[in-house]
């Protein structure tokens, strides 16, 4: 798989800056519906490019990342409709649990490889959707935890508003960005890659394998749960859909069609399947079938995602 | 070749994001934005809920007190995700000038606020829970579905006074519907001095009721059952099989003997007692006024409670409208008036809004008989005018949390 | 004891629908290596068909068969046609099923509309055996012979045959078996069909046991995943050992404990792999 991140590091910030300028600068001027669904395309790009880090990079197909996400989603709800936490304490909360949730599975599934990792992730997504459905006491069951007001943000104030909430969102973003760059630029990062394309010559090179398949884990759960709780804010309200199999399936999926590996490739895989799932129902009410359309054309034409798709075209 | 297709995806993306709205004509039209599940579970209530809405709508031509009336439906989904997100569009993207519909409950708890805020009256259509109507009412949220608590307090009435039972189990699914009606039956059930014996909380998804309807106490009198959708066929027939309806009766709660679920349950519900503000064989002009004509643009036998309960919601919209000279941009005056709307005669009979906001509605108790191919909810008693609070004061029944899994707690479990 | 009874043959037929739909998902599992999403799409298909199969000609096993088979003729088109074109990426072939599933529900919702449908079947499946003193429901019977038989034939199949021993071959190792001679790509299209059958087939007496509407595809699927991940991938027995204990917990649990359903759904899964990450019967 093609590492476009480690290669060509200045040619990737200039476009990542200029996409990011043009993000900033059209917000006002695009119709609002626009900037909710780039808002809600920010938050699952997020979350998807911390699964890019398990699965791209790391070699990790995590089914089960949506657990991470329900954690982080789910604390933020908790805190700030239960306790009236404050926008940074709930952010930090939800990151820190995502990370210690994380750790705890990844002793569970990191025995697994392969497929079998895939299936033991997956039944991970499980347990977690079963327990938001019947911890009614904690999660409110079915109904799900109601009413999260928008928060208040340092230096912003109240982001009730399309555009303030927006802007918080991509700010948020640009700085995960930037992690996630660090991180891959990392010689953490390079040996995460030596991972997934030869365990075995790492072993021999004398890396922990395991510890560091299992930072990789705690670190994109981390990301997931913060993904999570702007998520909690976005909607207004958390529930059992957050983590249900459909839900876990979505986060693979926006990484697969935009192309794994490259960091890149998630981003517009996660604006991608937005937009198609909450677009084009304005135009038809086979939307489903437009957006099955679009993953089985990706499937058989898209080998690298639509990213590589894109840069076959230039 | 790709360089096109990449192109063209480009293209296309680009004209649906910047896509311009529809140029203003001389009287802009009143845009009512519908939100309603077209796919997923709930994809047959979207449906009904539609063809009731729009039914009413073809009739009077879209038009309202000389303007035109547009209808932006979007699809609640399967997920109340999906409603919060379509609400947005709708109020920030179409301003629509009043949103109805939903479905789910917690999609409707999800969307409220976001209308609240936005001060854009909500019609509620078919979700239930109760408490959008009490403990979180807001002036910019009108009901003109149910609520669970309303419904279980009629059937906890009929079940003692008429039915003549002292000990009852329930079986409910583990949600706010299942809660409220069930908190509901027992408050007044056990006030009229009966016995709630046995409380079974399924989990929504629940596919095989056996071992709950195995487990059911012999001693009860009947059941009451909160089940609804498709699950509903599954508990039903299980009862029938375990021989359950030979013995006793069984209480169904709303729409879980549907018209529309009828032909799917089949002879296992014949005789299976229900509760619901409305049935397709109610024997009022307008009913069968209503029957008939949706029956000629839908072409099949059996309509379903949604299609009734949109089809007067429609009209109570279009009333409140109309009394407005059509003037809904005035805000305060368009939502005063939409409260203050009564409606002498709709396919379920008067509508009228109480002040927190919740209709008040005959409720029918309903027998699932056949009647030559063709089953039917046939109507065997009334409770007229029947509001949210029952006979309480609602200001006494405020003070008292909703009713949940725990409340009222079960005695005599 | 007249509720042990009753619950342990509750949970056994139970068991039987749960073996039908993992079963079917564990051979793919086994032979593919691929998450096959489109699984609930078979056992949605199956029930429809079924409904309007027996609707068509009275005749309930006609429509068992007819519906099963017609499934595993998409099932095997479905292989032929698309997987096949993105054979050994597990990623981009979960990518496709996952379209395809969509694809079929919307169809479905299309052709078939919302309402739920029930298939009533011949009249004594309404009907119950009475012995000892117990009552058997028949269709529950039913269930269980369907799952029991179709197990007996499978793995005296698999483990008594020259394909059966083909395919416990291509479940070790795909390559080797290739090498070896044998048609792997038409024993891959076989063993997909077979899985699209029998879900098929668990989508039929779903639908008389419980109804089908829209939306099923995707409830039924995570308990499939869950047979499949407790019993092993690609192991047959584990598929039914699991759904045994799946179905019995799972109904013990509910009639016992109603307030922590589901637990006695996930917590046994979670349970097993953290002792055996490859489930009960599988190889690593």
């Amino acid at each position: 798989m093609d590492v476009a991140a480690t290669r060509a590091p200045m040619r990737l910030v200039t476009g990542l800056a200029v996409a990011l300028a043009i993000l900033a600068g059209l917000a006002p001027v695009l119709p609002s519906y626009v900037v909710i669904l780039m808002t809600e395309g920010l938050i699952y790009a997020i979350a998807a490019a911390s699964l890019d880090l398990l699965l791209g990079f790391a070699g990790l197909p995590s089914l089960g990342h949506s657990a991470f996400f329900a954690v982080g989603a789910y604390t933020t709800a908790i805190l700030v409709t239960r306790h009236q936490a404050s926008f940074g304490a709930a952010l930090a909360a939800s990151v820190a649990l995502a990370a210690i949730v994380s750790a705890a599975i990844a002793l569970l599934v990191l025995r697994a490889t392969g497929i079998y990792f895939m299936m033991i992730t997956l039944a991970v997504a499980l347990c977690a959707w079963g327990l938001a459905y019947r911890w009614v006491s904690l999660t409110g069951g079915d109904t799900g935890i109601v009413g999260i007001p928008r928060p208040r943000v340092p230096w912003v104030g109240l982001a009730s508003g399309t555009l303030s909430f927006y802007y918080t969102v991509l700010a948020l973003f640009v700085g995960c960005l930037a992690l996630y760059l660090l991180l891959i630029w990392s010689p953490f990062g390079k040996t995460l890659v030596g991972i997934r394309d030869s365990e075995s010559r790492m072993r021999v090179l004398g890396y922990n394998v395991f510890l560091h398949k299992a930072v990789a884990l705690v670190i994109a759960g981390a990301f997931a749960g913060l993904a999570g709780s702007l998520y909690a804010y976005y909607n207004g309200f958390v529930g059992p859909s957050t983590v249900d199999l459909a839900h876990s399936m979505q986060f693979v999926l926006m990484v697969i069609v935009g192309g794994p590996g490259t960091l890149v490739g998630p981003l517009i895989g996660a604006f991608a399947i937005t937009f198609l799932e909450k677009m084009v129902s304005v135009f038809t009410e086979r939307w489903v079938m437009v957006l099955a359309a679009a993953y089985v054309v990706t499937a058989l034409w898209a080998p690298r995602g639509m990213l590589g798709l894109l840069r076959a075209a230039r | 070749m790709k360089k096109l297709l990449v192109l063209a995806l480009v293209a296309l993306f680009a004209t649906a994001v910047l896509a311009p709205a529809a140029p203003a004509a001389d009287k802009p039209p009143i845009k009512i934005g519908f939100i309603a599940p077209k796919t997923g579970n709930f994809a047959q209530f979207g449906i009904d809920m539609l063809d009731g809405f729009k039914l009413y709508l073809t009739e009077i031509d879209y038009m309202i007190a000389g303007r035109k009336v547009e209808l932006i439906e979007e699809d609640e989904g399967a997920t109340p995700a999906n409603a919060v997100t379509k609400a947005r569009k709708l109020i920030q993207h179409d301003k629509v000038n009043l949103m109805a519909g939903l479905v789910m409950a917690a999609a409707a708890y999800a969307v409220a606020p976001v209308a609240q805020e936005a001060e854009v009256p909500l019609v509620i259509s078919v979700a239930a829970s109760d408490d959008l109507t009490q403990r979180k009412a807001s002036k910019y949220l009108a009901r003109v579905s149910l609520t669970g608590g309303e419904h279980g307090h009629v059937a906890g009435d009929y079940a003692y006074r008429k039915l003549g039972w002292r000990k009852v189990s329930v079986i409910a699914f583990d949600y706010g519907w299942g809660h409220e009606v069930a908190g509901g039956f027992q408050r007044v059930f056990e006030e009229l001095g009966g016995q709630v014996i046995q409380k079974i909380w399924a989990p929504v998804n629940t596919a095989d009721f056996g071992p709950y309807v195995a487990s059911l106490k012999p001693e009860a009198d009947g059941v009451l059952d909160v089940v609804t959708g498709a699950a509903s066929i599954r508990l039903i027939g299980e009862l029938r099989k375990a021989g359950v309806l030979d013995k006793k009766k069984v209480l169904a709660a709303g729409t879980a003997t549907d018209e529309t679920l009828l032909t799917a349950l089949g002879d296992s519900a014949l005789g299976v007692l229900g509760f619901l503000s409305w049935s397709q064989v109610l024997d009022t002009p307008e009913n069968k006024r209503f029957v008939q004509r949706i029956k000629q643009m839908t072409k099949k036998d059996y309509v379903g409670f949604s299609a009734a309960i949109n089809y007067g919601a429609a009209m109570w919209i279009a009333e409140a409208i109309r009394q407005v000279g059509g003037d809904v941009e005035n805000k305060d005056k368009f939502f005063q008036t939409l409260r203050a709307t009564e409606i002498k005669s709709s396919p379920r009979g008067p509508i009228k809004i109480d002040k927190y906001g919740h209709i008040v509605q005959n409720i029918y108790i309903r027998r699932v008989d056949k009647v030559g191919n063709l089953y039917q909810n046939t109507v065997i008693d009334t409770y007229p005018s029947v509001g949210q609070f029952w006979k309480y004061n609602p200001e006494e029944y405020l003070k008292q949390p909703i009713y949940s899994r725990d409340n009222p707690p079960c005695k005599y479990c | 004891m007249e509720f042990w009874v009753n619950q342990t043959f509750n949970g056994i037929s139970y068991a039987a629908l749960l073996f039908l739909l993992g079963g079917g998902l564990t051979l793919i599992f086994g032979v593919m290596k691929i998450v096959n999403i489109a699984h609930g799409s078979f056992y949605l298909v199956g029930g429809y068909l079924g409904v309007a199969l027996f609707a068509a000609t009275g005749n309930f096993y006609l429509a068992l068969v007819g519906s099963a088979l017609a499934v595993a003729a998409g099932g095997v088109v479905l292989e032929r046609v698309f997987l096949r074109a993105v054979e050994g990426d597990d990623l981009r072939q979960m990518l496709l099923t996952m379209g395809i599933a969509l694809f079929v529900q919307d169809a479905c919702l299309l052709v078939w509309g919302g309402d739920p449908f029930s298939l009533r079947g011949p009249a004594y499946f309404a009907q119950s055996v009475k012995l000892g003193g117990f009552t058997f429901p028949i269709l529950r019977l039913f269930m269980i012979a369907a799952a029991g038989v179709l197990f007996v034939v499978l793995w005296w199949f698999e483990e008594k045959t020259r394909a059966g021993a083909m395919v416990r071959a291509a479940i070790d190792n795909a390559e080797m078996t290739e090498a070896l001679g044998i048609n792997v790509p038409i024993l891959k299209m076989a063993v997909f069909g077979l899985g699209a059958f029998l879900a098929g087939v668990a989508g039929v007496v779903g639908s008389a046991f419980m109804g089908i509407y829209p939306g099923l595809d995707f409830e039924i699927l995570p308990y499939a995943f869950v047979v499949v991940i407790v019993g092993g991938m690609g192991s047959l027995s584990g598929a039914f050992v699991a759904a045994l204990v799946l179905g019995l917990l799972d109904n013990f649990g509910k009639a016992l404990f109603p307030e922590i359903s589901y637990f006695t759904l996930f917590a046994p899964m979670a349970i097993v792999l953290a002792f055996r990450p490859t489930g009960l019967f599988g190889r690593a």
